[in-house]
């Protein structure tokens, strides 16, 4: 089992004028699963096939295990990787796909027959090999690409948004399935994806791209949590906004007028601030008194959208629509109902 | 349902008379290869053999069936080798001029073949070389080209890059990943270029007249020449070889790409 660590040291990708990347720091250690993610353009592909090999960098150094790496060819460098749409040899059956990487590599054809068996039980895929890839489902193509990439011991698996062709229950079968593989094999991971959602549920580490650069990185709860841009925040889900002006430190009046607690939040006096804040983090509740610990402000419930575990409200509050998603609980409040939302006084995010 | 049998028969009907119209000629000249009496009359009085046992023994034709042979086998070689690389590249990289390049190679096929035909003979009378064996291939390359970069071509873009990238992963370089994966996908485009690139030069008489060096000739001119000074009964039987050999390019063709064919994408149903 080997597990190499990487670093990335001021890798940057320009197309002529055009900057895909603009310098990136990054170091992974072994056997880490690392999440690359952003909006589509955000440069994480091309950082990614910067690894690979598959293009150049026009600067930095990438360094595997302290080895500077940037001058090996792509068919050199022993790392697995799994695409976008399997990349599956069509005219070869999914053993002959499998054994590609071994040929390549000397093994001989006993070895072969064995660490190709082995890499289909791994994904769980025992019987499929003598089957050419369009006889394969969509699910299971993606597992024999990814038995492909396994199978050479590769020092790191690399991955390019390798699960958004499949339809959403089978994404959701093959992140857990991902995870259960990177936990049997070992190896250092880089996952390419646009999805928080999977970046946040499988990584050990999201590193957030944005332009071409790292926005944040950190682990998926310290992302989700405390964000240190406000791309960052927006980019986990809907955020909620309120204008306020600070009156004191941890305290600032809404534009509503209410009063409502901040906590950790210093600023002078008269500064306006805009508060964010999570669907989630608000909650619904009737009318009644305001609490000193707990924002309460007075609004009216503009729409309901119930989604079996979940309702989400969208609650008028003197001008500002917010939403707030929360469990059913014992009663659902209807369209027009006067109610108060409460923030807890941690929920607040300011940029 | 009764108009509904009408429209099928009469489309049935239309079809064949369309067929008719198409094969019609080549099956008079059949027939008339068959034909016993000299002069080709019609209706035919007996059968023989004798002008197709003729043939080899006309060192004109003979000569020429060479001439043709060789040149439609080193045109279709020597094209199907540039063009498929020609295509590749502009298939896989992105270079200064390359829209250029594209349109470069593929035009020909818009310029008509006399017009080919005296450039390129100018062109090589403006260096100081005359007509030669060279210039007729090259001529041929020429006229073939943009077929084979237009039909490797299409299928190369159809092979997604991201299978060679895998390839390359996996501990195969360029060259290599190009001949375990790229070339056998796109085999059946290949095969297609070098037969069609083969029968058009065979076929070709436009420009190949400006192109023959003195005392040689193709087949295609040299039928014309039989049919301008006399009525020679091999024209027939000569023909018939022709459409023969053409027919059966075509259905070999067709059974080789079928055999060969595979789903560039690999995709699911």
């Amino acid at each position: 089992m080997s597990a190499a660590n990487v670093v990335l040291r001021g890798i940057e990708k320009r197309y002529g004028g055009v900057i895909a990347v603009a310098g990136i720091d990054l170091s992974i250690a072994a056997g880490e699963f690392v999440a690359l993610l952003g909006p589509s353009g955000c440069g994480k592909t091309t950082t990614l096939r910067m690894i690979a090999g598959l293009e150049e960098p026009t600067g930095g150094d990438i360094l595997v295990n302290g080895r500077r790496i940037n001058d090996i060819g792509v068919h050199q460098r022993n790392f697995g990787m799994v695409f976008q749409d399997h990349a599956l040899f069509p005219h070869m059956t999914a053993f002959d796909n499998i054994a590609f990487g071994l040929k390549y590599r000397k093994v001989p054809r006993p070895d072969i027959q064995r660490k190709v068996r082995q890499a289909l039980d791994i994904v769980r895929l025992p019987h499929v090999g003598e089957r050419l890839p369009r006889e394969l489902s969509g699910g299971q193509q993606q597992r024999v690409a990814l038995a492909r990439a396994i199978v050479i011991d590769p020092d790191l698996l690399l991955f390019d948004e390798p699960l958004s062709a499949l339809d959403a229950n089978l994404r959701e079968e093959m992140r857990i399935e991902l995870k259960r593989i990177h936990r049997t094999v070992g190896i250092t991971t880089v996952f390419v994806t646009h999805d928080q959602g999977e970046a946040l549920s499988m990584a050990d580490r999201v590193v957030l791209m944005h332009d071409g650069r790292i926005d944040q990185e950190g682990a998926p709860e310290q992302l989700y949590r405390s964000p240190n841009t406000e791309f960052a925040a927006r980019f986990f889900g809907h955020v909620n906004e309120l204008g306020g002006t600070a009156t004191a430190p941890g305290l600032v009046r809404i534009d509503d007028g209410t009063l409502v607690p901040a906590s950790g939040l210093n600023l002078a006096p008269g500064t306006p601030v805009r508060l964010l804040f999570r669907t989630e983090r608000a909650r619904v509740v009737p009318v009644g008194p305001a609490d000193p610990s707990t924002a309460t402000v007075q609004g009216t419930v503009e729409s309901s959208d119930y989604m079996g575990m979940m309702v989400r409200y969208v609650v008028d509050l003197g001008g500002r629509q917010v939403i707030v998603t929360q469990a059913v609980g014992d009663r659902q409040y209807r369209v027009g109902e006067a109610v108060c939302v409460k923030i807890p006084a941690d929920a607040w995010m300011t940029f | 349902m009764s108009r509904r049998r009408l429209f099928h028969w009469s489309l049935g009907a239309i079809t064949l008379l369309v067929f008719l119209f198409m094969l019609a000629p080549a099956l008079v000249v059949v027939a008339q290869a068959f034909n016993e009496s000299p002069s080709g009359n019609f209706p035919i009085t007996g059968l023989t053999l004798r002008w197709f046992a003729a043939l080899p023994e006309d060192p004109a034709i003979v000569g020429a069936m060479h001439t043709s042979l060789a040149l439609a086998a080193w045109t279709s070689v020597l094209a199907t080798l540039i063009g498929t690389a020609a295509a590749y590249a502009l298939a896989r990289f992105r270079f200064r001029g390359r829209g250029q390049v594209q349109l470069f190679l593929t035009v020909p096929i818009l310029v008509p073949h006399i017009v080919l035909g005296v450039g390129l003979l100018l062109a090589f009378r403006m260096v100081g070389l005359s007509k030669s064996f060279v210039l007729l291939v090259a001529g041929h390359v020429a006229i073939t080209l943009p077929f084979v970069v237009l039909t490797t071509g299409h299928r190369l873009q159809a092979i997604p890059r991201q299978i060679e990238d895998a390839a390359r992963t996996l501990g195969a370089n360029r060259l290599q990943a190009f001949i375990a994966i790229t070339l056998p996908l796109a085999l059946p485009a290949i095969l297609t270029s070098l037969l069609f690139s083969f029968m058009t030069s065979f076929d070709e008489v436009t420009a190949t007249l400006f192109w023959l060096p003195p005392n040689t000739e193709t087949i295609p001119s040299h039928i014309m020449a039989m049919l301008q000074f006399s009525t020679d009964p091999k024209i027939h039987s000569l023909s018939s070889l022709l459409i023969l050999g053409s027919v059966g390019v075509a259905v070999m063709t067709v059974l080789a790409v079928r055999a060969l064919s595979t789903d560039t994408q690999g995709s699911r149903k």
